[in-house]
């Protein structure tokens, strides 16, 4: 499996040298703005892990992973980890800098920055979670209609949902919920990817390539 | 000799009318096996079950003796592939091949592959995508072959390919042969491909096997016979295998050249090519 | 009468070393087609038979040279040779989720064809390319052998006078290959000029009456089989090409 995880990221060497460009323009606004900066570079490589699979169905590397000594499982494992470790590490590189450039400005708000470091990458991994069996199932170029259904469907459902019912929750489980955000969820999204990977792997199990 | 590839009852459907079905076929470990038939008669769907790229309906296929879709990572770490149209995305280059299949592959023999990336002069930094239609099929051979392999796969290895490079193609699928371990199932269009190097041959047709035979009994053994319509009415249906009505004369595919030489003494009984077989055999009536 | 003169084509790669690097892909080659006429392009992988039959297409600009089509060029008439002009490459992907008979209505109209007229034609190339039934059909359904006389058809619907076909059976089993042989032959007999580039030599043999067999962007030798033959003391084209090209003869 550490070969098809090593692929993911070869291919992603042409994509990188082209990020840290528009990274170098991002840096420069950083460093007069004085919000974090992680959403937006974090997203872009995202985005960027997307083009790899259109590269692998243009050329069928799926039908060739497959003919390999690995499995369908594996395969789907891979990506998921790929591209989940390619998101920690984005986050992370870009923390660091944050902070330094905080220190360097003497406006770091620790806070602000472990909460908007988590955000990204739990509201960008639940993205995954739910992008992932549509492009696994429908094919890449299928899976960004599914996507654009699904947002639209999502939002139309929860403005729908809204008005309908009246949402009140009790003032104590609301602070409870606030002071313990981290680890619930953490809990919560590591569920949703899970779910999300067994879905992905069942679909790919019954796929013909 | 051991089998190498036993194939039991396998079915696959496809909605729009093709079905694959294959009742019995032993592949014999150290033998290279060519396999024939007009596109869309099921060469593909079979090597792709084989595989386990498709999901079969039903069926058992045993590699190495091994059930193939209980001992999948074993067996598939002894097969080598070149598929029609199947391989790494082409933005990779072939050093990222290297790096990729040295994780993949146990056996995976890095001086080789580099030593295969010299013979063919491709250039290890140049992405795939850069490279012409017989640079690609090189690259895809020399993947398949470093990491020693005991079963080829070729699916269409040699279109595409100028008469040159396939000489040289070939003689690297001969090399492998010499090793009375290896065995080589191959499809392909290119029946002097066939003569060169096949031992057995399986013929097929709208998923099915009409014909599998060793070569040498196909060339020694099959022949065409050509007679006018007066003959044709006096040979005996059984004799019939297939044939043709053309303009002046019948052909008519028979078994046992020299049996017929004798019984039917008016007419002309040649040799026949695989081409010529191929195309009595689907085009011709029973 | 189609007539190529010196053409050139120069490409720019970067090396490993990453330095810029000329090159020709084509280098001064000159031969001529004249109606009725199969001409075989032939020679090995990169010898630059696709750029050639690129650049005849109006594809590519040559670097130098000139293409003569019976009086009118490129430089002039761009539009009116490629009403006249077929060309198949050796590539191109079709659009997969039509029927065949809708592709080819579709291409009628790229090339302007009138409304009545395209009826009546594609009946005519379908009953020569033998795709009555699955005329349609959706395109993904079909067999390599089926998707590839597609192929031919979408490029024929204008009835061209100049046919460049770039390796039109490869990968094509015998059946397929012969039904667009003898529709070669067809066309050849109704006065078309047909360029045809393929990688097997019996099959060039079957069909061309000329040969231009080039290597490394240069006509390595011109002729008729015949003369092609004669001139490298061989029997047969597959012999000759060894011979002229280099690379062990098998056996």
């Amino acid at each position: 499996m550490r070969g098809l995880i090593k692929k993911d990221v070869l291919m992603m060497k042409e994509s990188i040298k082209l990020s840290m460009v528009l990274l170098l323009v991002f840096l420069i606004i950083a460093l007069k703005e004085e919000n974090t900066l992680i959403f937006i570079p974090a997203f872009l490589s995202t985005m960027l892990f997307m083009t790899t699979f259109s590269y692998d169905e243009y050329n069928n590397w799926n039908a060739y992973a497959i003919s390999l000594p690995t499995t369908r499982k594996k395969l789907v494992r891979a990506k998921y980890i790929a591209n989940l470790g390619m998101l920690a590490a984005v986050v992370v590189i870009f923390s660091i800098l944050t902070s330094i450039f905080g220190l360097i400005n003497n406006n770091l708000d620790l806070e602000k920055l472990v909460f908007s470091s988590f955000g990204c990458i739990f509201s960008l991994a639940i993205f995954q979670s739910v992008l992932y069996p549509f492009i696994f199932k429908f094919g890449i170029e299928k899976g960004r209609i599914g996507i654009l259904v699904g947002v639209f469907g999502f939002t139309g459902l929860v403005s729908l949902l809204k008005d309908k019912l009246d949402i009140r929750l009790s003032k104590e489980l609301l602070t409870m919920l606030e002071n313990n955000w981290l680890p619930l969820a953490t809990i919560v999204v590591i569920i949703l990817v899970f779910i999300s990977y067994l879905i992905s792997q069942k679909i790919v199990e019954k796929k013909e390539f | 000799m051991k089998n190498i590839i036993e194939i039991e009852n396998l079915v696959k459907k496809y909605d729009d009318s093709f079905e694959l079905n294959i009742n019995n076929l032993n592949l014999k470990s150290g033998t290279v096996i060519g396999l024939i038939g007009e596109n869309g008669a099921g060469k593909t769907t079979l090597i792709k079950s084989i595989l386990g790229i498709i999901n079969k309906d039903c069926g058992k296929i045993k590699i190495f003796g091994e059930e193939s879709d209980k001992k999948e990572e074993e067996i598939k770490e002894n097969i080598g592939l070149v598929l029609d149209n199947i391989f790494f995305p082409e933005i990779l280059t072939p050093s990222d091949v290297n790096l990729i299949m040295k994780d993949i592959y146990k056996n995976w023999d890095v001086s080789l592959f580099m030593q295969y990336l010299k013979d063919f002069k491709l250039e290890p930094k140049k992405k795939i995508k850069t490279f012409s239609k017989g640079m690609r099929k090189k690259l895809e051979i020399a993947t398949a072959l470093a990491h020693h392999p005991k079963l080829l796969i070729l699916d269409e290895a040699t279109s595409g390919l100028d008469p040159v490079v396939r000489g040289e193609v070939l003689d690297i699928f001969l090399d492998f042969i010499q090793d009375e371990e290896h065995t080589i199932l191959f499809s392909t269009h290119i029946t002097s491909d066939l003569e060169s190097i096949a031992d057995h041959i399986i013929f097929m047709d709208e998923g099915k096997v009409i014909l599998e035979k060793r070569r040498d009994e196909i060339t020694d053994q099959y022949g065409v016979l050509k007679c006018d319509i007066n003959d044709f009415e006096k040979i005996e249906k059984e004799d019939i295998i297939r044939y043709r009505k053309n303009k002046y004369d019948y052909e008519i595919l028979i078994k046992d050249r020299d049996k017929m030489k004798k019984k039917y003494k008016n007419s002309v009984v040649d040799k026949i090519s695989i081409d010529e077989l191929m195309i009595l055999m689907i085009k011709g009536e029973a | 009468m189609l007539q190529a003169k010196d053409l050139k084509k120069k490409f720019v790669k970067i090396n490993d070393k990453k330095e810029r690097q000329e090159f020709y892909a084509d280098n001064g080659i000159s031969f001529k087609a004249n109606k009725g006429e199969v001409v075989g392009i032939l020679g090995p992988n990169g010898a630059g038979k696709t750029t050639l039959l690129r650049m005849i297409a109006g594809i590519l600009e040559p670097t130098e040279g000139v293409i003569d089509f019976n009086g009118l060029n490129y430089e002039k008439d761009e539009i009116s040779i490629k009403k006249k002009i077929a060309y198949l490459s050796g590539n191109t992907k079709i659009y997969r989720t039509l029927t065949t008979y809708e592709l080819l209505k579709m291409c009628g109209d790229f090339y302007e064809v009138e409304k009545n007229k395209i009826e009546q034609r594609i009946t005519e190339i379908a009953k020569l390319l033998e795709m009555d039934n699955f005329l349609h059909q959706r395109i993904e359904n079909l067999s390599t052998g089926q998707m590839q006389r597609v192929n031919i058809a979408r490029c024929l619907v204008h009835d061209p006078e100049y046919y460049i076909l770039d390796e039109a059976t490869s990968g094509l089993d015998i059946i397929s290959s012969q039904i667009i042989l003898d529709f070669i032959k067809e066309e050849k007999k109704k006065g078309k000029t047909i360029l045809y580039s393929t990688h097997y030599m019996e099959e060039a043999e079957n069909i061309c009456d000329y040969v231009v067999m080039i290597n490394k962007g240069v006509v390595m030798k011109e002729g008729t089989p015949e003369e092609i033959k004669k001139a490298t003391k061989t029997t047969n084209l597959r012999d000759a090409f060894f011979a002229l090209i280099g690379g062990k003869n098998e056996k």
